[in-house]
């Protein structure tokens, strides 16, 4: 139900669990899926979210409503006084709280990000991932997400070969 | 597998942000994992990997156009080394290089394998106090690492100080200083910064013991373990951290000895 309060719109997001949750049609348009529903008149009712489950989605909307620019925002006067830099700053520190989650939790985030189609929360979370993994070795990797090394050993040889750059 | 069949997309986008020399690698974590990096295309070979194809040369006291010195068929793919394509009015005078990109007077970046080529928004003017000193200019860029790249302005000892009247350097200060000021433009964002980078360790010497600038010498950078490395003056390296901000000063073994044997 998209209602009206305090002169902003309102849209109703629900999760296959069956929770409701009422946002700000700015802050659910930081989602590429949604503003697109949006536009398309497609949001009259309740916004169905398949697939997240209200744990996650109430991540995601704590992340969208951070991230929300505050520009032309009522009441919003506080942060228009503060230097682009320092907000900057400031979201940058509180993206690395946000982010300090267990491994199931940020694999449910990107998966969330990528079908709400977040960039800034892809971005966040992906690079999160990655950063795990960059510095570690082939076995290091493998037994961190418990994959099996399929290649037989001459198969290995020849991967490799394909990239020799890589591993010198 | 079938986890990571199901996830492709995701996965993709997550490998996505692997630097390049990484994604090579992980290509033999599984199978599956090379089949999305192969599938959606995620390691540029066209980029990779970093072999020499041929040489520019130019003339550096009457510049003409530069020339390449290639095989035929390098040749023919860069079909104009002249790199005409490239409205400058200066001409194009290649000021700096790194693995393939050319950075011309007037801070255009040219990829003459692809003749894109861009110009660069002009750098603010140099800090209050570093009046006396020249920017030494050098580009970093290494597609295995990111395909992204840097533009370095590092002041340099010219011909002695001026005595301009905002320095606070003597002929007996430290070279290079305990806050270094530079000037650091990346392809990233799009914009020029100015660092003050913290010394760690010694200085390569004092402003008197450094080499007067010579002009047409060049510097050169690369990228290594997170890393910048700058041979600079008197033939020490500068190690140089952007993510925290501090540099450190390699000295040569030979100090710039061999400059005097060959003057």
């Amino acid at each position: 139900m998209a209602t009206r309060e305090a002169g902003k719109k309102m849209i109703m997001l629900k999760s296959p669990d069956g929770m409701e949750f009422e946002v700000e049609e700015a802050v659910a348009m930081e989602s590429q899926t949604i503003r697109k529903m949006i536009e398309d008149d497609c949001a009259d009712t309740a916004i169905l979210i398949p697939n997240i489950n209200s744990k996650i989605l109430s991540r995601v909307i704590e992340y969208c409503n951070k991230h929300v620019p505050t520009t032309g925002a009522t009441g919003a006067a506080a942060s228009d006084t503060v230097a682009p830099a320092a907000l900057a700053e400031d979201l940058k520190i509180w993206d690395a709280e946000f982010i300090k989650v267990n491994r199931a939790t940020r694999f449910n985030l990107i998966q969330a990000a990528s079908y709400l189609n977040i960039k800034g929360l892809l971005d966040l979370t992906s690079q999160t991932t990655i950063d795990t993994i960059s510095d570690n070795s082939l076995e290091e990797i493998r037994s961190f997400l418990s994959t099996k090394n399929d290649y037989l050993p001459e198969e290995e040889q020849t991967i490799r070969r394909e990239n020799q750059w890589a591993f010198q | 597998m079938a986890l990571l069949a199901a996830h492709a997309d995701i996965l993709a986008c997550v490998l996505g942000h692997l630097a390049p020399r990484s994604l090579a690698v992980s290509r033999s974590v599984c199978k599956g994992w090379r089949a999305i990096v192969d599938d959606y295309r995620l390691l540029r070979t066209d980029l990779l990997p970093l072999s020499l194809h041929g040489i520019f040369f130019m003339e550096e006291l009457c510049p003409d156009p530069p020339k390449l010195f290639a095989n035929p068929l390098t040749k023919h793919r860069i079909d104009d080394a002249s790199l005409g394509y490239v409205k400058n009015d200066e001409g194009s005078f290649i000021e700096n290089h790194c693995n393939g990109l050319l950075l011309l007077w007037n801070h255009l970046v040219v990829n003459p394998a692809t003749r894109q080529w861009v110009r660069l928004p002009p750098p603010p003017p140099r800090c209050t106090g570093m009046e006396d000193f020249r920017n030494d200019v050098c580009l970093v860029y290494d597609p295995t690492v990111s395909p992204h790249y840097d533009v370095l302005l590092l002041p340099c000892v010219s011909y002695g100080l001026l005595d301009c009247a905002t320095t606070i350097f003597t002929e007996e200060s430290e070279w290079p200083p305990l806050a270094y000021p530079i000037q650091v433009f990346s392809s990233r964002t799009w914009r020029w910064e100015e660092r003050s980078l913290a010394r760690r360790g010694e200085a390569a010497g004092t402003i008197a013991d450094m080499d007067p600038y010579r002009d047409y010498e060049h510097r050169y950078a690369v990228y290594w373990k997170g890393a910048i490395y700058v041979h600079c003056q008197n033939d020490s390296i500068l190690r140089i951290t952007l993510t925290d901000g501090s540099y450190e000063v390699i000295k040569s073994p030979t100090g710039s000895k061999i400059f005097l044997v060959f003057s």
